[in-house]
C-alpha cells in the first residue's frame, strides 16, 4: 500500500503554512512589510540601473572635474555633496564621479555577489548537510569535521590573504567561490540537524518501510521538509554576505576598480566625512538598510515557519 | 636600491592612500612672515609622520623622509642649505671646510674636516671615521644605502666591506683631518653625493653592525634619547656639539619627539586643532586632500600651512617593450590623451604639485621648460590622440594593463588614466599590487605590465641621478629595476656616455635638459605632476619651511619653538 499523502503532507503542509499562517504573519508586521519594500526596490534598481543612468544622463566611471573645487582639494561645488541636476545624489570628491551612477552599480555588484555567494553555500550546505544528517556514520563524522574545520578557521583572514595573492582572478568569481566556501558550514550544520531528527519521524520509517529507496527517502520525504529551515538560512545569509563583501572592499581586497561596490565607497569616503559627510552617508544608509532589511525578513520568515515560534 | 629616495616620496605616500603628496600652488612663502626664523632656545618639538623611519644608521638610511631626520643626529661631509626655495638645493660644507676638491680630472677628491668638531661623548671626529663610515656601506650586511660608493671608488666591486675586508685603498687619511677618495671614472658632483648619510662618521668602537641601526652615535646637536621602531624616536640635545662649528644647524627645541605611524587623518586633525602640546607640533607629512577644503576656507589654518616644492616628477612609464606601445606613435597618443589635471585632482589639486610636462622638474638644475604634448589646461587633446592611433593602425582600440598600488590614492589614479585612455579608445585594466610591494613587482621585468604609475627623485639636486637612472637602456636589470619605460635607445645611452664624461658640472645639467626634450620626443614616460607638499605647523612653531631636497618636506633643523 503505497502512500502518497504522507509524502506530499510534509511541502504541502508547508506551502498551505507559508500561505496562510505564514503570509499573513510575515506581512501584518509593518517592519517587514516595509523591508520587503525596500528590497524589492533595491533589486529593481540594480536591474534598471543601466536604464536609470541614462535616464539620469550619467555613467559610474565618467569624470566630471568641472563639477569639483580644485582649490579646495577636488571637493564638489556647491553643498551636499554637489547634489544637482546633472547629478541627483552628487558626486565623488576628487573625480566628480556621479554618485547615483556608481551606487546603484555599487548594488548591482555587492547584490550579485551576496545572492550569488548564498547560492552557493545554501547548495553546497543543504547537499553535504543532507547527507551527513541521513546517513551517519563515516560521512556524517567527515562532513561534521569539516564543517568544524571551517567554522573554527578564521576565515576573514584567510579571504584577505587568499585575494591578495590571487591578485590577476576575476575578483567577483573569486568573492562569489570565497564567501561561499566559507559559508556553507552554517546552512550545512542547520540542515544536518534537520535531517537527521526528520531521518528518524515516522513517515520516514513509514516509507522506508514500505520499501522506499534511499533516493525517494532523500528527496521525496527529507528534502522538502528541509524547504524552511534552508529558506530562513539562505534569508538570514544575504545580509552576512553583503556586509562581509562591502568589508572585504573595504579592506582593498574586493572588486576591481572602476567597478564600484558598496564597501570600496565607504572606504574612500571615509577620509572626508568631515569635508563632505553626504559622500559617506550615502552608501553607509544603503549597506545598512540592506543588511537591516534582509535580517528583518529573514526573522520574519523564520518566525512564520518555526512550529514552536507559534507567531508573536 | 637608488630607488629607496623615490620610494620616500612616492611610496611613502602611495602606501599611505589618502594622504596622499599634497601641495600649495600659488601660496609659496605664503606663512614667511609669520615663519621669521626662531632664535628663542628651549622647548620639546612634536613631529607627527604617518610613516616608520625604516634605518637610522647612515650605511642604511636612503629614504629621503629618513634623511631629513638623521640630519638632526649625524653630520655629513657636505650637506643641502638650510633654506627654503631653490636655495635650499644648494651643497653647502659640513664637516668639510668646503664642498670638496677636485683632481686629476675629478678623479680624485679631497676633503678637509673642520676643527674642534666632536661625537656625544666629547672625542673628536677623524677622518678615518669617516672613511669607516663609507666602508661600512660596502658590508653586504647593510645594503640599503646608496649605490655610488660601490660604482665609483676604484676597486670598490670587490671590496666586502671592513668587518671582512679590511681598508678600501681607494679612501686614504693622510691625516686626522683630510680624507682623499681615489674614483674609478670622473665624478663632476662627487661633492653633491657627499651629502648622502653615507659620508658620516662612525666610530669604529661604537660599530654594532646590524644593531647600529638601533642607536647611531651622535655628532650632531642631538642624540638618540629612546628609539621604539614605527612608534616613537626621542632626541635630546647632544651637549658635546659646537654651534660654532656648524653653519646648518640652529638646534633650537631642547628635545625633539618624533611619534611614528599616525593615521593620517589623525594627524590633519590634531594639525588643525593645535591643541595642547600640538600647539607645539608639525607634521611630517602633506596633508590628505579631503582636509585641503578644511584648511583653504580658514584663514588661521592657511597661515599655518607650509609649502614646499619637491624634486620629484611623478609620470606614467610605457613599457616600451610590450606590444603596441613599441610604437612611438600609440606612446605619443598616450601622452595626448592623458588628462594630467584630472590627476592631479585625484591627489588634491594645485596644491598637491604643478602639472609636469618635462621629465626633469623645474627645480632640477637643467631643467628647460617644454611641453611636447600640449592641451588646454592639462586636461589632455583626445583629438591628436585618436589621429595619432588612426596612423599607428590601430584606430580600433587596444587593451592596456596599468600597475596601480592598491591604496585609495594609487586606484583614484588609476582610474582617472583609465577614464581619460577610454576617450580615445584605449581600454585599460588595472593590475592593483599591494603598496608595500609595489616597487619590487614592477621592478621585476617579468612582472611589470604595460604601463606602470611611477615617479622619480633624485639622490640630490643634479640631472646626473635622475635621468640616467630612469631611462638608460643599459641600466635595465631583471629585478629592482628602475627604468620602467624599458626604453633602450642607442642614442641616447650614448649621449649618456658623452655627458657622464663632462668634468663641468654646469655643463652637463645643461646637456641633460636638452637629452630631457629628445627623450620626451619619444614618449616612453608621461610625466604628469611636479610634486608639492604642504604641510600644517603649529601655532607655536617658527622657522618652518618646505625644503626642495626633503621632497618639500620641513627642514626639521631649523624649526623653533616660540618662548
Amino acid at each position: 500500500m503505497r502512500a502518497p499523502s504522507t509524502r506530499a503532507a510534509p511541502l504541502r503542509a508547508l506551502l498551505l503554512r507559508t500561505r496562510s499562517v505564514g503570509t499573513r504573519s510575515v506581512l501584518a508586521n509593518r517592519a517587514t512589510t516595509v523591508s520587503l519594500v525596500a528590497i524589492l526596490v533595491l533589486l529593481v534598481a540594480a536591474l534598471a540601473a543601466p536604464v536609470l543612468t541614462a535616464l539620469a544622463g550619467t555613467s559610474p566611471t565618467a569624470f566630471d572635474t568641472g563639477a569639483l573645487d580644485a582649490n579646495l582639494g577636488g571637493l564638489p561645488r556647491g553643498g551636499f555633496g554637489g547634489i544637482s541636476s546633472a547629478h541627483w545624489l552628487g558626486v565623488e570628491p576628487g573625480s566628480g564621479r556621479d554618485l547615483f551612477a556608481r551606487i546603484l552599480y555599487g548594488t548591482r555588484v555587492s547584490l550579485l555577489i551576496a545572492l550569488a555567494a548564498t547560492a552557493v553555500s545554501v547548495v553546497l550546505g543543504t547537499v553535504l548537510g543532507l547527507v551527513a544528517g541521513f546517513f551517519g556514520g563515516w560521512a556524517d563524522a567527515v562532513i561534521g569535521r569539516v564543517m568544524d574545520l571551517l567554522m573554527s578557521f578564521p576565515s576573514l583572514i584567510f579571504m584577505i590573504a587568499l585575494m591578495s595573492v590571487a591578485p590577476a582572478a576575476n575578483r567577483e568569481l573569486l568573492l562569489v567561490a570565497v564567501l561561499g566556501f566559507f559559508g556553507w558550514p552554517y546552512a550545512g550544520r542547520i540542515v544536518r540537524g534537520q535531517a537527521m531528527s526528520l531521518s528518524r519521524r515516522e513517515f520516514v520509517e513509514a516509507a522506508r518501510a514500505l520499501g522506499a529507496n534511499r533516493r525517494t527517502l532523500l528527496f521525496g520525504e527529507v528534502l522538502p521538509n528541509l524547504a524552511g529551515p534552508v529558506l530562513v538560512v539562505a534569508t538570514l545569509s544575504i545580509p552576512a554576505c553583503v556586509a562581509t563583501e562591502a568589508g572585504l572592499s573595504f579592506l582593498g581586497v574586493g572588486v576591481r576598480p572602476p567597478t564600484p561596490s558598496w564597501g570600496q565607497l565607504i572606504a574612500q569616503a571615509v577620509p572626508w566625512y568631515a569635508a563632505d559627510p553626504l559622500y559617506f552617508l550615502l552608501p553607509g544608509a544603503l549597506l545598512f538598510g540592506t543588511v537591516l532589511a534582509f535580517n528583518v525578513l529573514g526573522d520574519a520568515v523564520r518566525d512564520a515557519l518555526d512550529p514552536r515560534g507559534g507567531g508573536r | 636600491m637608488a630607488s629607496r629616495t623615490r620610494t620616500a616620496s612616492l611610496g611613502a605616500s602611495l602606501i599611505l592612500g589618502l594622504i596622499a603628496v599634497a601641495g600649495c600652488g600659488g601660496a609659496h612663502g605664503g606663512a614667511a612672515d609669520s615663519q621669521a626664523a626662531g632664535t628663542h632656545r628651549g622647548g620639546t618639538l612634536h613631529v607627527l609622520s604617518t610613516i616608520d623611519l625604516e634605518h637610522l644608521d647612515p650605511a642604511r638610511a636612503y629614504v629621503t623622509s629618513t634623511q631629513d631626520v638623521v640630519r638632526l643626529v649625524y653630520r655629513t661631509l657636505t650637506t643641502y642649505a638650510a633654506a627654503p626655495g631653490r636655495a635650499g638645493s644648494s651643497i653647502v660644507p659640513d664637516l668639510a671646510t668646503d664642498t670638496g676638491t677636485p683632481s686629476d680630472g675629478a678623479k680624485t677628491w679631497t676633503f678637509h674636516l673642520k676643527e674642534g668638531l666632536k661625537y656625544e661623548d666629547g672625542r673628536a671626529i677623524t677622518a678615518a671615521d669617516i672613511r669607516y663610515g663609507v666602508e661600512r656601506t660596502f658590508a653586504p650586511e647593510l645594503p640599503e644605502g646608496p649605490p655610488y660608493a660601490r660604482t665609483w671608488l676604484a676597486g670598490g666591486a670587490s671590496y666586502q666591506g671592513p668587518y671582512k675586508g679590511g681598508d678600501l685603498a681607494a679612501i686614504a687619511t693622510p691625516d686626522d683631518r683630510t680624507i682623499v677618495f681615489t674614483l674609478n671614472r670622473p665624478v663632476a658632483d662627487f661633492g653633491s653625493a657627499a651629502a648622502l648619510p653615507m659620508f658620516a662618521p662612525v666610530p669604529k668602537d661604537k660599530d654594532t653592525g646590524v644593531g647600529y641601526d638601533s642607536r647611531p652615535f651622535s655628532s650632531g646637536p642631538y642624540k638618540i634619547d629612546t628609539f621604539e621602531p614605527k612608534k616613537q624616536l626621542t632626541l635630546v640635545r647632544n651637549e658635546s656639539w659646537d654651534q660654532k662649528t656648524d653653519d646648518v644647524r640652529k638646534a633650537l627645541p631642547d628635545r625633539i619627539e618624533i611619534d611614528l605611524n599616525l593615521d593620517g587623518s589623525v594627524v590633519d586633525q590634531r594639525m588643525i586643532a593645535a591643541q595642547g602640546e600640538d600647539a607645539n607640533a608639525v607634521a611630517f607629512e602633506p596633508i590628505g586632500p579631503a582636509s585641503v577644503a578644511q584648511v583653504q576656507t580658514d584663514p588661521t589654518l592657511r597661515a599655518r600651512l607650509i609649502t614646499g616644492e619637491s624634486e620629484n616628477t611623478r609620470f606614467l612609464s610605457l613599457n616600451t617593450r610590450r606590444g603596441q606601445l613599441g610604437n612611438v606613435k600609440v606612446r605619443q597618443a598616450i601622452a595626448y590623451a592623458i588628462d594630467k589635471d584630472a590627476l592631479r585632482l585625484t591627489r588634491g589639486g594645485p596644491i598637491a604639485g604643478d602639472l609636469a610636462t618635462t621629465i626633469l622638474p623645474p627645480s632640477v638644475a637643467g631643467h628647460v621648460d617644454g611641453d611636447p604634448y600640449p592641451s588646454k589646461d592639462g586636461k589632455g587633446d583626445p583629438d591628436k590622440a585618436r589621429q595619432l592611433l588612426a596612423e599607428a593602425g590601430v584606430a580600433g582600440g587596444i587593451d592596456l594593463t596599468l600597475d596601480a598600488p592598491a591604496t585609495n590614492g594609487g586606484k583614484a589614479q588609476a582610474e582617472a588614466i583609465q577614464s581619460s585612455l577610454a576617450k580615445v579608445g584605449i581600454r585599460v585594466a588595472v593590475n592593483e599590487v599591494s603598496g608595500s610591494s609595489y616597487w619590487s613587482t614592477v621592478g621585476n621585468t617579468a612582472q611589470e605590465h604595460d604601463m606602470v604609475i611611477d615617479g622619480w627623485t633624485p639622490d640630490w639636486p643634479g640631472a646626473s641621478t635622475y635621468l640616467p637612472i630612469v631611462l638608460d637602456g643599459r641600466a635595465i636589470t631583471k629585478q629592482g629595476n628602475n627604468n620602467r619605460a624599458q626604453y633602450d635607445s642607442s642614442a641616447v645611452n650614448s649621449r649618456f656616455d658623452q655627458i657622464a664624461a663632462l668634468p663641468d658640472a654646469n655643463a652637463a645639467n645643461a646637456a641633460y635638459g636638452q637629452l630631457d626634450g629628445q627623450i620626451m620626443a619619444d614618449a616612453p614616460v608621461v610625466p604628469f605632476l611636479w610634486d608639492k607638499a604642504a604641510i600644517l605647523v603649529g601655532p607655536n612653531v617658527v622657522g618652518a619651511y618646505g625644503h626642495v631636497g626633503y621632497v618639500g618636506r620641513l627642514d626639521l633643523v631649523s624649526l623653533g619653538l616660540r618662548g
